[in-house]
């Protein structure tokens, strides 16, 4: 059974690239406009993994982390950090919210996808 | 109105066209990413069918095939060749028939003179009767026999004559006939063979290229896979590219909103520079940022473009090697395929001409086989004439002899019968062993070719059969083959055609620059007049500490750098420099990827 990967980011266009590489690689997507909406959806539906964009209104990628990370069905999952936001500074907050990893955007397709295995296991 | 004002019209105006730029470009961003999906699915599709292409082409069934082929034209070889070899026999026996039937001339010849020397002796009785007057009467009766006897031997030979011409007449006809349709249909046939051997190298090459297309479609596959990798890595600049315009656009509003607060005018020299400054020092800033936008978005886009353009040429040159690797000139045209199944089918009907040839050959003999039995029963009526003659005779010397001396002429004239019917005796003889002979040779021949060509026939039906099969096999083989390359032919021929078209179509970053741009040259102006009224100093970086903590980007960051080292002087270099200088270590999977 494939799994199951949530992509929370606020523009469609990265949104629609996450998705095309997971499902050309046999994972299933579930999509999420922003935080807010990343945490509705996770408060009912068991995921594997997270892909998190950082900035994006209503409920950043740091705030979602630490949502998820709070309770609830997900708070095991690895989540993976995909933003432009490359300072270190940033990247210890989300380490420290429990952020698994951190790609910074442009990712790569296989590169995503490699990261995804080392993460799933 | 004053400077600063004159400034903030031009910022205000700048933002706007940012903003707009900004947000312009998800809904082309995103209609460029679901047809990239589209493109990938449908040269995914087209490779599908290639590579169905190469697998027919180079699997077990087809090696199958070919072998088949190989053995069915050696099967074809040695059928013709025992052909060849059995209408030589055949050919050569009915030479020595004709030769036979030559030297059944001479005892017709003798047949033909005891028919003259009879009517003689038949004319002489009757005169010879007439002199006796009474005395001659039962002479009578003889002579009217002996007449009798030599119509019959006219008749009898005549039949054997006539027998012999149409005898010799068949079979100079058919083997002049024969020989010359066997020399052609051998010369087809052999040439045939010759191209189906040229087929079968056409066949092991095309096994070959299609083991090399094999090769090149997993190579295009691949770049295609790699090409669609940098396309889904191009298009995120959407979101970079939003991001650091809303960045410059933000702090642009905060620079007209520390303009709106500043009371100082041009005459208050340190206040006034402070604005001023602080005004040419951000609108510079953003305009690094906004070319360098404007140029990652340029870049990104031609990338998307040049990667899509590059998975339809791919694809074009992979359609095209299959169809130069099959041999097809396109889904309608014919494959080697079509010249092979020509060129058996072209085997088959020769075989079927050597064979009916062969079965005319036979019919030949039969009928001299027959004409034989036919002639020989003349010959037989030819023997019982001379017993006939022979007992006419003594019934003559008998009557001679009661004549007394009278009758010695009619006993001279019976004994004349006489020596006639024992010279037929020989010839008749001498007739039947040469017919005996022919006979002999015709009865052999048919029981010989009978046997041969039934098995001949057997094996005719059994490679007919079986190149049907293979014939079938091939057709539904070059069917498959032109059904995948029409659907690969239009499949790429559309993708390169939809590829060329979206391709054409976009101008984002051409409408998103002219747009940029436009801010940008407005923003300049402030700049320009900003650093009349106060040069640049070295306070830039210290000045604009506040902004590096909104920047996201690692180019945004090293875009400020790079100006507040110019404007300090500590290190010389463009902002370009800047950006392609300090790469991050990064990690197995990367310089952009941490993981925890």
């Amino acid at each position: 059974m494939s799994k199951l990967i949530m992509t929370a980011d606020d523009s469609a266009s990265v949104r629609q690239m996450v998705a095309f590489t997971l499902k050309q690689n046999g994972y299933e997507v579930l999509e999420a406009v922003d935080g807010k909406d990343a945490l509705a959806k996770l408060a009912s539906q068991k995921v594997d993994m997270l892909l998190t964009d950082l900035n994006m209104p209503n409920l950043d990628g740091i705030g979602l982390i630490k949502g998820v990370r709070g309770g609830g069905l997900n708070r095991m999952i690895p989540i993976v950090m995909l933003t432009t936001e490359s300072q270190d500074s940033r990247k210890a907050e989300g380490k420290a919210a429990g952020a698994t990893g951190w790609i910074i955007k442009p990712f790569k397709p296989e590169q995503l996808i490699a990261v995804i295995k080392k993460v799933l296991g | 109105m004053t400077i600063l004002a004159q400034w903030r019209n031009r910022i205000l105006p700048a933002i706007d066209t940012i903003k707009r730029a900004a947000g312009s470009t998800e809904d082309e961003f995103l209609r460029i990413g679901a047809r990239m999906q589209e493109f990938y699915a449908r040269s995914q599709e087209n490779s599908g069918l290639a590579s169905q292409l190469v697998v027919l082409l180079s699997d077990d069934d087809y090696h199958v095939l070919i072998d088949e082929l190989k053995r069915i034209t050696g099967e074809m070889g040695e059928y013709l060749e025992v052909s060849r070899l059995q209408n030589t026999e055949i050919c050569s026996s009915l030479e020595q028939v004709m030769d036979l039937l030559e030297t059944v001339s001479r005892p017709l010849a003798a047949f033909h003179k005891m028919d003259k020397t009879l009517r003689m002796l038949g004319i002489s009785t009757k005169i010879e009767s007439a002199r006796l007057g009474e005395l001659g009467n039962g002479f009578t009766t003889l002579a009217l026999d002996v007449e009798k006897l030599s119509c019959l031997v006219r008749e009898k030979t005549d039949c054997i004559r006539g027998q012999r011409e149409l005898l010799v007449g068949l079979l100079v006809k058919h083997l002049k006939a024969g020989k010359e349709s066997k020399l052609l249909q051998n010369e087809e046939a052999r040439s045939m063979l010759n191209s189906a051997t040229t087929s079968f190298d056409a066949l092991v090459q095309l096994n070959a290229s299609c083991s090399d297309c094999g090769e090149l479609a997993g190579q295009v596959s691949s770049q295609v896979s790699s090409a669609i990798g940098e396309v889904v890595s191009s298009l995120q600049i959407h979101d970079m590219m939003r991001q650091q315009m809303e960045h410059v656009t933000e702090a642009l509003e905060l620079l007209v909103i520390d303009m709106d607060n500043s009371t100082a005018t041009e005459s208050e020299d340190v206040r006034f520079a402070a604005v001023a400054g602080q005004a040419g020092d951000v609108c510079e800033l953003q305009v690094a940022q906004l070319r360098n936008a404007i140029e990652e978005l340029n870049v990104s886009v031609n990338t998307i473009i040049d990667n899509l353009r590059a998975i339809g040429n791919q694809q074009s040159l992979l359609s095209g090697e299959v169809m130069n690797a099959t041999g097809n000139k396109g889904a309608s045209g014919n494959s080697f395929f079509t010249e092979f199944r020509t060129v058996l089918s072209g085997l088959g009907i020769v075989l079927r001409k050597c064979a009916d040839t062969d079965r005319q050959f036979f019919a030949t003999l039969g009928k001299v086989a027959g004409a034989i039995n036919e002639i020989s029963g003349f010959v037989s009526s030819i023997e019982n004439i001379s017993a006939e003659i022979n007992l006419i005779a003594l019934n003559a010397q008998i009557r001679a002899a009661h004549t007394g001396p009278e009758g010695v002429a009619l006993g001279v004239l019976a004994e004349g019968i006489k020596s006639l019917s024992q010279d037929a005796v020989p010839q008749a003889d001498a007739l039947l062993q040469t017919l005996s002979g022919i006979s002999e040779l015709t009865d052999a021949l048919v029981k010989k070719a009978e046997s041969e060509l039934t098995a001949l026939g057997e094996r005719l039906v059994g490679m007919e059969a079986e190149v049907d099969g293979i014939v079938t096999s091939i057709e539904h083989m070059n069917e498959t083959v032109s059904r995948l390359l029409g659907d690969l032919v239009s499949g790429v021929d559309g993708l390169n055609a939809d590829i060329a078209q979206l391709t054409s179509g976009i101008t984002v970053h051409e409408s998103v620059g002219n747009l940029a741009r436009s801010a940008a040259s407005g923003l300049e102006e402030v700049v320009n007049q900003a650093r009349e009224l106060v040069p640049a100093t070295d306070e830039f970086h210290r000045n604009l500490l506040h902004m590096t903590a909104s920047y996201t980007m690692q180019s945004e960051r090293r875009i400020h750098e790079a100006l507040a080292r110019r404007h300090s002087g500590a290190a010389e270099g463009s902002v370009e420099e800047a950006l392609e200088s300090a790469e991050s270590s990064g990690s197995e999977f990367g310089d952009n990827v941490d993981l925890f």
